[in-house]
């Protein structure tokens, strides 16, 4: 070994080669490291998707959420008007809440950072407190990633051109398990309960049928709606319009898991057992009901319950109104309004059938008889086309046909039918003619897309083979040498943009006139009342206008003693928003005789 | 596997008739004993089996039943199989037998045991404390004991939290809407 | 001169170095003590801002209250903190320290430290990560400064509504009196 060793002298040079690396230190706080893509930082809410559903709130676990009042946001339907308010002190930034979102509007940040010496300012509202947290979110919700359940479970139903062989009914149900995987996809808010006209216990049955308990959820159904079956099967389930999931998905099933636990008591008999209604000592007093529709029902129910004396007039030979005579069997079988029917007439609901008010019986007879009276007529006359050769033999309104056809009558309406019209009605119409065996074309003014129709109704009509022929005004009905009609003649229309904001209206293009050949025609484009019962001094006393009764908040007319509901009340033209009337009357009319 | 199972059960069964098994897909088999079993069959399973190593004990609280459930977790390193030797006792008055004697660490367990659940390991020599200190409420995981009412009483919380709404409250207040009350339990 | 001006002037020489110098007891209670290490390391070096480790509670400046605090540990505490020499600061690390965090229904954790001890910063997070530890001593340090972190004078000041409370989680009170 050499004295000098110059390999081993200059070895620790090499430490200079690090002189010109940057030092691994963070020198915080000039500068800062970035934070991950999935940050789980602070959190931010978009106020305007959040629906205050309070999911958040309630996965929380640390019960760090709370749902609270936000100055300038104010509840409407669909949105409670509640805002999350976090807990710092709390919150461990696991991201539940983010996931289990359902609009999506709840996001954690990438910013952490916070420090302070005064320990109560750690409640703090998202998206309140930090407007500026949109634009380093981090840890969000996507249809993906999110823990809610989007999809709905699919009704099995009939194939499309099976269906018009009979009137079979289209929709088989849920069956068990469906109803359960179905029902556990709610969040049970309740947002969808404001919008139901009746205010049903919307989350309340869900979650009875989630936990297995179907006799609780039909307990439950029972408490505000004497006829869920029907609501179950034909209801226009508004509710499911404003779902909490319904925001980035398919709402939760309502109306089936309704139909699943109705259908689970399968006779009046277990019904009763099921509901077990407590019905009242008789309290002396008695109450005349005006028609057996969905509204007079309710109230007789009720009432019923409540220990009157109720008897209900109805004009036809069945019970149910319009949902027994206006709703085609394929969408609600006659075993269903039967039981029904016999149901409400276990807890001791006389119903006086074949008796016409006004024919049979005259209303002043009813108005002295009764203590109160409630009047649930509905609308039973059809608004007429105003076209030339309507009154022509084989031409018809849809409503009258559907009754007889519901009632068990035959009506001759040849192969080719036409139905004007876009609503419910004119969908039903057309839908049993096609079961008929007739080739069906629906005209309608507007576009498919204004049509009022369900957009459910629409799709299986047109699975039916049924053609929609948008954007036509009949101008003429064509009749043969027998007086019967032939053809019926249409213009075309386009779209113009209403000025005052209204919808487009369809005004008719000169020169278009198209000529369909058909055998039978139905109008459809609306009902309205028949108020002819009402004689003498009545006319005066109760208030009609715009062809519907005037009532207050308790659905009382002008004369204090008679109450009334249904399509005679109110304009959205439901079964749910009748049965809503008929159960705010039935608490008037208790509060008026009983409780004053 | 099986094959060992199969034999494993025989000489339990043989020596102890009351003994019950309930065999699990892979390398798990449970047996359900009389408490009075317990250290002889922990202690047959470790001299004559080869169960050599206690993995773990454990306690389950059926309160419906008013029982509890201890269960042994032994496993050997032979055989390549956890047994799961399982006992009810009574919870009103939980007493076991002790096994410290033949796995020195079943003491610890047992103090945790007689700290948290309550249950009294006979001729268990250890002193009265071993996790809480001070302690003078009921056993702890007991599930009877209510946490959170306990919580608010012992502890502070801070305020500011007391305008908190809840959801569905408020939806009904504002469409009138009554739910009655045999409904109210399958709220949120 | 005049003696409320030369105090003014001490107090300024005196929170100046104090800010400097802050000793860190190295005593974890809870899971945040784990963000510790990363701070103090290189990545972090919080050595630069005059932060470091101190091995005796009559060495250090700080008490970090890392996280939870069971009723067992915060009898130890206690007995730490008052055995801390002036001048004497306590951050509270995360939720836990605030209000509870995820222990917020546990039988044996504290939910609210300041009932028990004067605490003069608080870093949100659970746990806070090392840039918020470090922003929690730049906090700490800009208190210090402004003559702002007086936790210790509170503390002596209101001794015995913090006495009481100490006392309704520790039952058996066998502590020594320390001299205030």
């Amino acid at each position: 070994m050499s004295f000098f060793d110059l390999k081993g002298t200059l070895k620790p040079l090499t430490a200079l080669q690090q002189f010109a690396k940057k030092p691994h230190t963070i020198s915080y706080p000039k500068e800062t490291k970035e934070a991950a893509d999935r940050y789980r930082g602070l959190h931010y809410n978009e106020l305007d998707e959040c629906i205050g559903c309070g999911n958040c709130s309630t996965i929380c676990q640390n019960a760090a959420i709370d749902m609270i009042h936000v100055e300038g946001i104010e509840g409407k339907k669909g949105d409670s008007g509640l805002r999350p308010r976090v807990d710092n002190g709390r919150c461990c930034w696991c991201a539940l809440c983010v996931e289990v979102c359902p609009t999506g509007s709840l996001s954690l940040t990438k910013d952490y950072n916070y420090v302070t010496d005064d320990p109560d300012t750690f409640l703090w509202t998202p998206g309140v407190d930090n407007p500026d947290g949109k634009n380093i979110l981090s840890f969000t919700s996507t249809r993906e990633s999110s823990l809610n359940d989007f999809d709905r479970i699919p009704m099995p139903e009939l194939e499309g051109m099976e269906r018009v062989k009979s009137f079979a009914e289209v929709v088989l149900g849920y069956n068990e398990e469906m109803a359960r995987e179905e029902a556990s996809r709610c969040i049970s808010c309740g947002i969808c309960t404001e919008v139901c006209p009746d205010h049903m216990h919307i989350p309340e049955y869900i979650n009875a049928i989630a936990a297995g308990e179907d006799k609780a959820a039909v307990k439950i159904i029972y408490d505000n709606n004497p006829l869920p079956e029907m609501c179950g099967k034909v209801c226009t389930r508004r509710c499911e319009d404003v779902c909490a999931i319904q925001t980035r998905g398919d709402a939760v099933a309502i109306r089936w898991l309704k139909r699943y636990a109705t259908e689970t008591a399968k006779t009046a008999d277990i019904t009763y057992e099921i509901v077990n209604p407590e019905i009242k000592e008789s309290n002396g007093y008695k109450v005349g009901i005006v028609g057996a529709g969905p509204s007079g029902l309710t109230a007789a129910y009720y009432l019923a319950l409540r220990g009157f004396d109720v008897t209900i007039y109805e004009a036809n030979a069945k019970a149910g109104g319009m949902t027994m005579y206006g709703i085609p069997k394929y969408r609600f079988p006659q075993d269903s309004v039967d039981k029904q029917i016999e149901y409400i007439e276990k807890i001791g609901v006389k119903i006086k059938y074949n008796t016409k008010v006004g024919k049979d019986i005259s209303f002043d007879d009813i108005y002295k008889k009764y203590d109160a009276v409630f009047m649930g007529v509905g609308f039973p006359k059809a608004w007429t086309l105003g076209i030339d050769g309507e009154d022509a033999k084989g031409s018809m309104q849809a409503v009258n046909y559907l009754h007889e056809i519901n009632a068990g009558e035959k009506v001759e309406i040849g192969d080719k039918v036409a139905v004007i019209g876009g609503g419910n009605v004119a969908i039903d119409a057309a839908r049993v003619s096609a079961r008929m065996g007739a080739d069906v074309t629906i005209l309608y003014r507007r576009r498919v897309e204004d049509m009022p129709a369900d957009w459910e109704e629409i799709e299986g009509a047109e699975d039916e083979g049924i053609k929609i022929v948008p954007q036509t005004i009949p101008i003429k009905v064509h009749t043969d040498d027998k007086g019967h009609v032939k053809s019926i003649e249409y213009l075309m229309a386009e779209m113009v943009p209403d000025e005052r904001g209204g919808r487009p209206k369809p005004v008719p293009i000169e020169g278009s006139n198209k000529v369909l050949e058909i055998t039978a025609l139905m109008g459809a484009i609306g009902q309205q009342g028949d108020y002819s019962f009402l004689e003498g001094e009545y006319e005066e006393k109760i208030k009609v206008e715009r062809g519907r009764f005037v009532v207050n908040e308790k659905q009382q007319t002008t004369d204090p003693k008679v109450f009334a509901g249904g399509d005679a009340v109110n304009r959205t033209a439901d079964a749910i928003s009748a049965i809503a009337d008929g159960f705010r009357a039935c608490k008037a009319i208790d509060e008026m005789l009983v409780k004053k | 596997m099986e094959e060992i199972k199969a034999n494993l059960i025989k000489h339990i069964k043989n020596s102890f008739h009351t003994a019950q098994e309930v065999d699990f897909k892979g390398n798990r088999l449970d047996f359900i004993v009389d408490k009075q079993c317990i250290p002889s069959i922990l202690t047959y399973l470790k001299d004559r089996l080869g169960y050599i190593h206690l993995s773990h004990i454990t306690c389950v609280d059926w309160l419906e039943d008013g029982e509890f459930e201890l269960i042994y977790i032994v496993w050997s390193p032979e055989e390549k199989i956890k047994v799961f030797v399982r006992t009810r006792i009574d919870r009103e008055n939980p007493v076991m037998p002790n096994i410290d004697m033949i796995w020195p660490q079943a003491h610890t367990y047992e103090r945790e045991f007689r700290e948290l659940f309550g249950i009294q390991f006979e001729g268990l020599v250890a002193p009265d404390e071993f996790i809480l200190e001070d302690w003078d409420g009921p056993p702890p995981m007991r599930r009877d004991f209510d946490t959170a009412a306990y919580t608010a009483e012992t502890f502070f919380e801070r305020p500011g939290r007391e305008d908190a709404q809840d959801v569905r409250e408020t939806i009904t207040k504002r469409s009138g809407e009554e739910i009655p009350d045999f409904a109210k339990k399958y709220s949120r | 001169m005049n003696d409320r001006n030369s105090q003014k002037i001490v107090d300024i020489i005196q929170n100046w170095s104090r800010k400097h110098s802050i000793w860190v007891l190295a005593y974890g209670t809870g899971c945040g003590a784990i963000e510790i290490p990363p701070t103090m390391t290189s990545r972090y070096d919080a050595e630069r801002l005059g932060v470091r480790g101190a091995a005796t509670p009559r060495q250090a400046d700080v008490l970090l209250i890392t996280g939870y605090l069971t009723t067992k540990t915060l009898k130890r505490v206690i007995r730490v903190y008052e055995q801390m020499q002036d001048p004497k600061y306590v951050i509270g690390f995360g939720s836990c320290t605030i209000n509870g965090g995820m222990y917020y229904d546990s039988y044996n954790t504290i939910k609210v430290l300041d009932k028990y001890l004067p605490v003069d910063v608080y870093i949100n997070g659970c746990m806070p990560r090392p840039e918020s530890v470090l922003s929690g001593f730049g906090k700490l340090q800009e208190l210090i400064a402004d003559g702002k972190a007086n936790g210790a004078q509170k503390y002596k000041d209101n001794l015995e509504w913090y006495r009481e409370n100490q006392k309704k989680i520790i039952p058996n009170w066998v502590m020594p009196d320390y001299n205030w």
